[in-house]
């Protein structure tokens, strides 16, 4: 008796010790190095349709530990639904084009806003946005493609009922993925703030260059 | 007798090893971290980030007046920037109660950068300055999602970051997105795309930056790669 509790206590202390080593993601347990951050948890997994964009990025929520109820996002995506996501074409080398996948959840707003990357047919979570509050948004992105062309037409711009796309780039016209610009080609962009341009504006810099 | 004895060990054994289990992710996101917008689009976006980092530690000896905080640290820099990475250390240092330094770091790899800035975030719970896209922003980060804890498993191969929560000044008011005070960005991107090298020409060029605590107080820079800190 004295035997066997002794060697059921050394199993379950090997296995205290061990534990924290073994849990977490599946990639966890293969021999990783630190220059594997991030590379290990931006999983790309191979899609057909925006119906696995939207899994793929549930999936990825949980499995980044993002629906923690006080920190991260658990309480924004409790009883959410997510619409059609929207397309993004990036033309940014450093990043890729995206599909923007809304989670509509208290009041019809948009509580939670995934960015899912896609590339050579593969997806995968890059960025999340939980809705600041001072901010109701009901759609996104905010300036629709009708209030955009109607934007075009006020500053002189006669898109007509031209097909526009939303196309991204890091710029002043664009503070991030979250905010593309409409394209209606023909050199005619419209910001999500109401900016008519054509050409992308390179950032500014805080570095001022003498 | 023995199993009197050992059959609370047992129970005790057990509990541990089922929440070890249980503990698989490590979420650390400061709930509570202020969030400024900077008040002048192309200027200020340093001197948000120190009000929000400093407020945090203190809100007796953090400044409201965000153009006091600005000139401030832009009096402290050492190149032309609207606030550089050395006046960003010495905003904090002198928003922040006695004891507490800080300083401005150089990071060689952008590995070594995520890790380095979560450590800092982890050791002293609060929010760390960067640099982002090629020194055109500052923003904060003030969390992360990872495998584990940095803090004493730093140099753990199976630790991994998976990824960050950022606060952004930028938004609203300067055209920034929804979801300022609430941004998850996984560490590749993170790495890739945001943090990444401050363009050629500067002292920090060619690599990342950040104002972060130095727990010697001699405001010496620091430079840092993916396997050791050193004095620069």
């Amino acid at each position: 008796m004295k035997t066997i509790l002794l060697v059921v206590v050394t199993i379950m202390a090997v296995g205290i010790l061990t534990a924290p080593a073994l849990c977490g993601k599946p990639a966890d347990s293969q021999p990783a190095t630190s220059s594997l951050d991030g590379a290990l948890s931006e999983r790309w997994f191979a899609y057909k349709n925006t119906h696995d964009i939207v899994d793929i990025a549930k999936q990825e929520m949980i499995a980044n530990a993002l629906v923690d109820d006080e920190v991260g996002y658990g309480k924004d995506i409790k009883g959410a639904y997510a619409i059609e996501p929207v397309f993004v074409e990036s033309q940014d080398a450093q990043y890729p084009s995206y599909y923007m996948v809304s989670f509509i959840g208290k009041g019809s707003r948009i509580s939670v806003l995934c960015i899912v990357g896609v590339k050579d047919g593969k997806a995968s979570l890059l960025e999340v946005y939980g809705l600041n509050p001072d901010i109701t948004v009901g759609v996104y992105p905010p300036v629709i493609e009708d209030e955009a062309r109607g934007i075009a037409a006020a500053n002189g711009k006669a898109v007509g009922q031209a097909k526009a796309k939303l196309v991204f780039k890091f710029s002043e016209e664009c503070g991030g993925p979250a905010m593309p610009a409409w394209d209606f080609g023909n050199g005619v962009k419209v910001s999500q703030n109401g900016k008519v341009f054509s050409d992308f504006t390179p950032e500014s810099k805080v570095k001022k260059d003498k | 007798m023995v199993g009197k004895t050992l059959l609370p060990i047992l129970i005790i054994a057990a509990i541990c090893l089922l929440s070890g289990v249980a503990m698989a992710d490590y979420v650390l996101g400061l709930d509570g971290f202020p969030g400024i917008t900077q008040v002048d689009c192309g200027r200020t976006c340093g001197a948000a980030c120190c009000q929000m980092c400093t407020k945090w530690i203190s809100t007796s000896y953090w400044n409201s007046n965000q153009e006091t905080v600005y000139s401030y640290c832009h009096s402290h820099n050492m190149e032309s920037w609207s606030i550089d990475p050395q006046g960003e250390g010495y905003g904090l240092w002198n928003y922040t109660p006695p004891g507490y330094y800080y300083d401005d770091w150089r990071y060689d790899y952008n590995t070594g950068a995520i890790r380095g800035t979560c450590l800092t975030i982890d050791n002293y719970k609060e929010g760390v300055p960067v640099v982002i896209r090629s020194a055109a922003h500052w923003v904060v980060e003030r969390g992360y999602t990872g495998s584990r804890s940095i803090l004493g498993n730093y140099y753990y191969n199976g630790t991994v970051v998976y990824g960050l929560y950022i606060n952004d000044p930028l938004y609203p008011s300067c055209g920034g997105y929804v979801g300022g005070w609430k941004w998850w960005c996984s560490a590749s991107t993170w790495a890739n795309s945001y943090f990444n090298n401050i363009p050629s020409g500067s002292f920090w060029g060619g690599h990342r930056a950040s104002a972060e605590r130095d727990v010697l107080a001699n405001l010496h820079t620091h430079q840092h790669n993916g396997d050791s800190f050193s004095y620069y």
